[in-house]
């Protein structure tokens, strides 16, 4: 080495020293961050604060509702927000800190009217017993169970003080709450929702009911899902219902509304003796606007799917308690999974496989009664098309079910026999309706060949195909399985890539990388 | 020393160079990392302060939008404070379901300038409104997150009322059944139904174009009765002014009807499917569920090891020995059935199932006939497993004065 090159090479090396010094002392974004919490490590200081200032000696209420079936975060994307397991650590670092949560959920606790959604509801319903939740409404998709199944899921408890439960506690299931529903035309069955329930806890004496709007029902008894239901109009059965709860000591008085926003507002108006209360019919995301005042009523929304959890603080019993409210975004940055919950999902997965109900569901016909023939024949002829779905996650869609996504491997619970993930991750279902078509998949040892989200869940069932192909029917047969571009765009991809599932979805980015030849 | 002097002059050429460098990049820059909370701008405790202000608010309305549909809106934030404003998007948990996308022009806002936010929306799911947000950060401390929303309503081309999935329930009798159904669109003034397809080919169907009285009626569907002529116009001008909910705008009626008489006993699933012109190969899709009853109850409750299902006309044995086999005997009602008939075993799956009719003359009832119904699964048979999937299926006939063909399933675990 030459010796003037010696300066050089020590000046380029004290440079980048100097640079790398200089970086590691810099600073996170920001003018003036504060350092990590020492009592919390799990958060980052930047995260956004979670219930900042609030005094832990009031009343505090965790609310929630319209859960629609979204056991986990919204959709099967692991950046949403929401899921039972997160809103059960929203619990556990709350009462961590000193609160005393008092949670209530407005009902709509699934979706479907189908032998998986009377599962699932049980099982929401038991975990939200873990969750020590005082009481949960009813909505118009839990009654579409019906009425037999919902006895079945009641207690029997009559209105009466109870000691207010902390999550952690022994669990039990939570009373449900249904003013003016009405089972079997008969008020006192066991297991029927009950009017009104009373709840103590830092120096209140909670009074909560819930109503159902008639109006949400509508749609439902049109098409016979609602037999031997009848729903009352609420102004007929809630100034009993509030007159029985002040006469039995309550300060606070709370209404769940399963009722169109507009509609709860009406209610507040006209039953101004309520405190609270907790609309269902807002935004899914309830970012403005919210909550409302009506006199001195507090209306507000928690949201939709369960993305958000709504706590309000209520300060001492008075004429006019102050009333706070923070709707917290179920992210993953400040919540984390809780065991609990995932032995809930557990479980239920574990069930969803010994009933096992994908299989046992009626298929659809298809249209001309097409027959699905797996992805490997289309691959005998298309063999440049199917070197490159191979290589796509549409090809490995089944296994994800079964080992998680990357990432996600260490606590997943393999859904495999769970329709509702079936329905994208196979070939041979209709992904929106999460139903079977008659020679779709059916399970790994008997459809091995519609493993995966195949060929013919964007070019429809290929028997047809083959059968013109072999009579020589050319053009026939391309139109047979014909998808344009323009197709794929509007409809094709956005039946499984939808908002919840697939919130990242760009068909200008995503579909090249499954682009294929048409033809050898 | 010339050594020195020159390793000196270097370094402190390369210093400036790159902390030069380094404070250009963050005038104009933020590193914010997405997945790292710790890269998000944050409010200086001391001050000077930045002011961030929305210039025409935080919320837009898109109006109506189709599924599959995509559009942007731009906001404005101005820096009305004395500090820089220090701006960061799309970091992890930014946006709600990640639906909007909120792009920044530049992340550092010197005071009395604005950047420009823009906010897309791509309609991916059907639904009547939505309302979604962006958020940005910020090191205002006054408004350290700033939600944008977005909202407006998703006109749907193809609409099925009253619902997309329909149930006439238990068909016990013979009497066909109609069920009326609507088909729209809310985006197309006009459009041709091409064909209205039933796989199965056991539904019959007809259509009509709704008139535009039908039309308003069924806009106005969920708050008044379709006679109520005065209430439909109040609630449909109610509409029209709100502009929050899309109105249809051509439409068809159609009537299926199911003969019961066709329909094999137990739970059963048709589809209709329903072609039009609104696009290219464009249809959409109603479905009817019910249940035929299999004109066969058993009375279980009085007998041991097995229970009857007659929602899934299923009739369950239990757990049992393959080796020792089963045999139950149950009372069996059939139902209607007039004149001299004799009842006789069709079928049976799997083949090694034996079943045997005793007819109990005594049994009052006119239309009805009660007999004892004797199952027999034969002791040494290899041991099966007959559930849900994989029933066991009994195909009776009754001939003479009523003729028909019935079936009911059976259940059991053979081990």
């Amino acid at each position: 080495m030459p010796r003037r090159a010696i300066p050089l090479l020590v000046s380029l090396a004290l440079a980048v020293g100097l640079a790398a010094w200089y970086q590691s002392t810099r600073r996170p974004a920001g003018n003036d961050p504060p350092g990590p919490d020492p009592a919390n490590p799990g958060l980052q200081a930047e995260a956004e604060p979670l219930l900042e200032d609030w005094p832990h000696d009031q009343l505090t209420l965790v609310l929630s509702g319209e859960q629609h079936g979204y056991l986990e975060p919204c959709g099967c994307s692991e950046t949403q927000s929401g899921g039972y397991s997160r809103r059960a650590d929203l619990l556990r670092q709350m009462t961590k800190r000193g609160f005393q949560p008092v949670a209530l959920d407005l009902g709509g606790l699934v979706r479907r009217r189908r032998e998986q959604s009377r599962l699932k509801y049980q099982t929401m319903l038991a975990a939200l017993g873990e969750m020590a939740y005082v009481a949960v409404g009813v909505g118009p998709e839990d009654l579409a169970l019906g009425a037999d199944f919902l006895l079945s899921q009641g207690t029997s408890e009559e209105t009466h003080h109870v000691e207010q439960s902390r999550p952690g506690s022994e669990s039990t299931r939570p009373p449900l709450l249904g003013a003016n529903v009405r089972l079997f035309d008969s008020d006192d069955l066991p297991g029927a929702p009950i009017a009104s329930r009373l709840v103590q806890s830092n120096r209140h004496t909670i009074g909560i009911t819930a109503i159902l709007d008639p109006v949400l029902g509508k749609s439902l008894e049109a098409v016979g899902a609602l037999d031997d239901v009848t729903i009352r109009p609420p102004e007929d059965v809630l100034p009993a219902v509030i007159d029985s709860l002040i006469e039995q000591g309550a300060t606070f008085l709370i209404l769940l509304s399963h009722a169109p926003l507009e509609n709860s507002m009406d209610l507040a108006r006209r039953f101004p003796r309520f405190n609270l209360v907790l609309s269902a019919g807002g935004p899914e995301d309830p970012l403005t606007d919210n909550p409302r005042q009506v006199g001195n009523t507090t209306v507000l929304s928690v949201g939709q799917k369960g993305k958000y959890a709504g706590v309000v603080g209520i300060g001492p019993p008075g004429t006019r308690p102050k009333i706070r409210f923070e709707l917290v975004n179920l992210d993953d940055q400040r919540f984390t999974d809780h065991p609990k919950m995932i032995q809930a999902m557990t479980t239920y997965q574990q069930t969803l496989e010994q009933l096992d109900l994908a299989a046992a569901m009626l298929p659809l016909d298809t249209s001309g009664n097409r027959r699905f023939i797996g992805s490997a024949q289309c691959g005998q002829c298309h063999t440049k098309a199917m070197a490159k779905w191979t290589t796509t996650p549409h090809a490995d869609a089944f296994e994800s079910l079964a080992r998680g996504r990357k990432g996600q491997e260490h606590n997943w619970v393999p859904r495999t026999f769970d329709a509702e993930c079936l329905a994208c991750h196979v070939t041979g279902w209709e992904p929106q309706e999460v139903l079977p078509f008659k020679s779709g998949f059916v399970d790994r040892n008997s459809s091995a060949h519609l493993l995966g989200n195949g060929c013919e869940n964007c070019h429809g069932p290929g028997d047809r195909h083959v059968e013109l192909i072999e009579a020589g029917q050319l053009k026939q047969a391309l139109l047979e399985v014909r998808v344009t571009r323009e197709q794929a765009r509007r409809k094709t991809c956005i039946a499984c890539h939808d908002l919840d599932n697939s919130p990242k979805f760009d068909f200008e980015t995503y579909w090249p990388q499954i682009a294929h030849p048409e033809r050898d | 020393m010339r050594i020195i002097a020159v390793i000196l002059i270097f370094v402190i050429a390369f210093g400036a160079l790159f902390l030069g460098v380094k404070a250009w990049r963050e005038s104009t820059t933020v590193m914010v990392r997405p997945d790292d909370p710790s890269s998000l701008p944050s409010p200086s405790k001391n001050g000077p302060h930045p002011k961030a202000v929305v210039v025409g608010g935080t919320e837009y309305d898109f109006g109506i939008m189709e599924q599959g549909q995509e559009s942007e809106h731009i906001f404005t934030i101005r820096n009305d404070g004395e500090a820089p404003l220090r701006l960061a998007a799309n970091y992890k948990g930014a946006n709600t379901c990640e639906c909007t996308v909120g792009k920044l022009a530049k992340n550092i806002v010197e005071p009395g300038q604005t950047v420009q936010v823009t906010v897309a929306w791509g309609v991916k799911k059907p639904a009547i409104g939505f309302a979604h947000s962006a958020r940005i950060r910020t090191n205002d401390p006054e408004l350290v997150t700033i939600p944008f929303l977005i909202k407006g309503v998703i006109g749907r081309r193809a609409v099925i009322k009253p619902s997309p999935n329909w149930s006439v329930g238990r068909l016990e009798g013979d009497a066909t059944v109609d069920v009326e159904l609507t088909v729209h669109s809310e985006i197309s003034d006009s459009f041709k139904l091409l064909k209205i397809e039933n796989p199965s080919g056991l539904l019959v169907t007809r259509s009509q174009a709704l008139s535009a009285e039908e039309l308003e009626a069924l806009a106005a569907v969920a708050s008044a009765a379709p006679d109520d002529k005065e209430k439909i116009a109040k609630v449909t001008a109610r509409l029209r002014a709100g502009n929050n909910r899309p109105l249809p705008k051509a439409g068809y009626k159609i009537t299926a009807t199911v003969d019961p008489q066709k329909m094999a006993a137990g739970p059963f699933l048709e589809t209709l499917i329903i072609h039009t012109d609104l696009s290219e190969d464009h249809k959409i899709s109603f479905r009817l569920s019910g249940n035929r009853s299999g004109m066969i109850e058993f009375m279980t409750e009085t007998t041991l090891g097995t229970e009857w299902n007659s929602e899934k006309l299923l009739l369950k044995l239990g757990s049992f020995s393959a080796a020792k086999g089963k045999s139950v005997r149950v009372p069996m009602l059939i139902k209607n059935v007039v004149g001299d008939s004799t009842i006789q075993v069709k079928s049976t799956k799997p083949k090694f199932l034996k079943v045997e009719f005793e007819r109990d003359e005594n049994f009052p009832a006119k239309k009805n006939r009660r007999y004892w119904m004797t199952l027999t699964v034969p002791k040494g048979q290899p041991p099966v497993v007959m559930t849900n999937r994989h029933r066991g299926i009994v195909t009776l006939e009754l001939d003479g004065g009523t003729k028909r063909s019935m079936r009911f399933f059976v259940g059991f675990v053979s081990r």
